[in-house]
């Protein structure tokens, strides 16, 4: 067992007795309940598994190197998504997403994939199905979450910003072009010390997704209409420039 | 007596307070005994997260208390709605520039009006449904056999709860059993005179639990059409479609929450009216 896996193994002890006022309006709390090898297709990886108070869903870490006690550590928040991460659906560009983040981690030798268990943008796999139909018949992404009674993004990062903590980053650069993971990690005192954009082409599937999440949700690079670059973002992920430009 | 829900259970804190608000007879914790391997309407009532209340007076008083102050108007028949006014069929008609259906899907997408804004709310309506509960308030004289249980979920045949009501009181005037029907015994004989499913389901109810449970001193029966929403299956959140002219028309009820049941329709009430309430309405 070398440094990084016996400083995540610690964290299983450290959290075993831990509990908290919570995270967030839901005061979510989570614990580190297990550390494992996971080689995979990316690169070779730990999982961090948490239990948390609220519901049965198992969030997970994807991490590699040292981050225990880390800054600046490059973290990427992942929402589940059965279609796109398992079923390789090009309706959205999820799969793209995760693949690019654990490689890019993998290259960069530390950072952590948070898997967050909020299928659909937080509504569920049973609303996004239905949300899907709804775009089938013509309305876009975020008019399909609002007819169902949604918002156009449900996620709660309060989830997010305990594992950070249970993780003890002490500041993280996050792989994002959405300004909301921001702003919910800020709330909850995570430092970010960084943004790094997360970028990938569009599919002849996905293109006015890509293009919804930009011009409405406010995803940053991704609307059909022409942005400034950010001169302050680093370029991290391939073909980010020439998408930006 | 109740001859539909048997007793309220969740987690939620506001629906909580809301139950303790009420100034009626409770029993804390309400089933107490629970026998039987079927599955309850809502497969998750008896998780440990969930308080349970029994209201001694009948669930319907936590109904009443919840619509106390309101101005509601029964015996009147809601003909049609469309967007401005609500029609009744006595030939009168209400303004009405906002409107709230809390009914269960099917009646729902019949009022709801025809306007193109109300197309996908329509669709979406389409992929909901709600499924029908026959039951059967039988009493016995107290000398008749006592359940020893409060609730029992049948681990087979067409009755999918029987309530031990009279367990609910401490001075029972008889002994009181609510047979429901499962969903698919309550649609194979929804069209059925009720004698006939009345006689099927106390035939079944003395085969659980003895020949006497047969033979009732009277039975009540009462037949839902649209009994409750299929649990799990409801969306996230109530719908408030707006129409021009500042009007709308607003979905709410047990379908419009992630749960259902008493707490998901009181829940979607809750989120609703906080909607149309919020000061950018």
């Amino acid at each position: 067992m070398n440094e990084n896996e016996s400083s995540l193994e610690q964290l299983v002890h450290h959290d075993a007795t831990h509990e908290c006022g919570g995270f967030g309006a839901h005061k979510i709390c989570v614990r580190v309940v297990g550390v494992a090898s996971l080689p995979t297709r990316y690169g070779d990886f730990r999982i961090v598994a948490f239990w948390n108070n609220r519901d049965g869903k198992d969030h997970v870490a994807i991490v590699k190197g040292d981050i225990v006690g880390g800054q600046d550590v490059p973290v990427r928040l992942h929402s589940e998504c059965l279609t796109g991460d398992a079923l390789g659906s090009l309706r959205c560009d999820c799969r793209d997403q995760l693949e690019a983040s654990l490689r890019k981690i993998d290259e960069l030798g530390r950072g952590a994939v948070l898997y967050l268990r909020q299928e659909g943008r937080g509504i569920g796999l049973m609303n996004k199905v239905r949300a899907y139909a709804l775009q089938d018949r013509g309305l876009d992404t975020v008019d399909a979450n609002l007819a169902l009674g949604f918002r156009d993004d449900e996620r709660d990062y309060a989830v997010a910003a305990h594992m950070i903590f249970s993780l003890k980053l002490r500041s993280i650069q996050l792989m994002t072009n959405n300004p909301n993971k921001l702003a919910q990690l800020a709330e909850h005192g995570v430092q970010i010390t960084g943004r790094l954009p997360h970028i990938l082409p569009a599919n002849e599937h996905n293109r006015f997704y890509l293009a919804t999440k930009g011009d409405r949700s406010g995803h940053l690079g991704l609307g059909s209409k022409p942005r400034l670059v950010e001169q302050s973002d680093r370029v991290l992920v391939e073909g980010m420039s020439t998408a930006e430009d | 007596m109740d001859h539909g829900v048997a007793f309220l259970h969740g987690s939620d804190a506001s629906f909580l307070a809301a139950i303790d608000a009420l100034d009626a007879p409770k029993l804390e914790g309400w089933p107490f005994r629970i026998e039987g391997r079927g599955v309850p309407c809502q497969p998750d009532t008896y998780t440990a997260r969930d308080r349970r209340v029994a209201l001694t007076e009948g669930i319907s008083s936590f109904a009443k208390h919840l619509a106390d102050g309101l101005d509601i108007r029964t015996g009147v028949t809601v003909a049609r709605i469309d967007g401005e006014r609500v029609f009744l069929d006595d030939g009168a008609s209400l303004a009405a520039p906002h409107v709230v259906l809390t009914l269960p899907v099917d009646p729902m997408a019949e009022l709801l009006p025809v306007l193109p804004e109300l197309d996908t709310a329509r669709t979406i309506l389409g992929w909901l449904g709600t499924v029908p509960c026959l039951a059967l308030l039988a009493a016995y004289d107290l000398h008749a056999a006592e359940p020893r249980f409060d609730v029992l979920y049948p681990d087979d045949g067409p009755l999918q709860v029987i309530v031990h009501d009279s367990s609910k009181r401490e001075r029972p005037r008889h002994r009181v059993l609510v047979l429901q029907a499962g969903v698919r015994a309550s649609r194979d004989w929804l069209a059925t005179e009720p004698q006939a499913w009345q006689a099927l389901m106390l035939a079944e109810a003395g085969r659980l639990l003895g020949s006497w449970a047969a033979s009732p001193s009277w039975v009540a029966a009462h037949r839902w059409r649209y009994a409750r929403f299929p649990s799990g299956a409801g969306l996230g959140a109530p719908l408030v479609i707006r129409l021009a002219g500042g009007r709308s028309v607003s979905l709410a009820g047990e379908a419009f929450d992630a749960h259902g049941g008493v707490q998901g329709a009181f829940l979607s009430g809750e989120r609703l009216a906080r909607r149309l309430l919020a000061p950018t309405h």
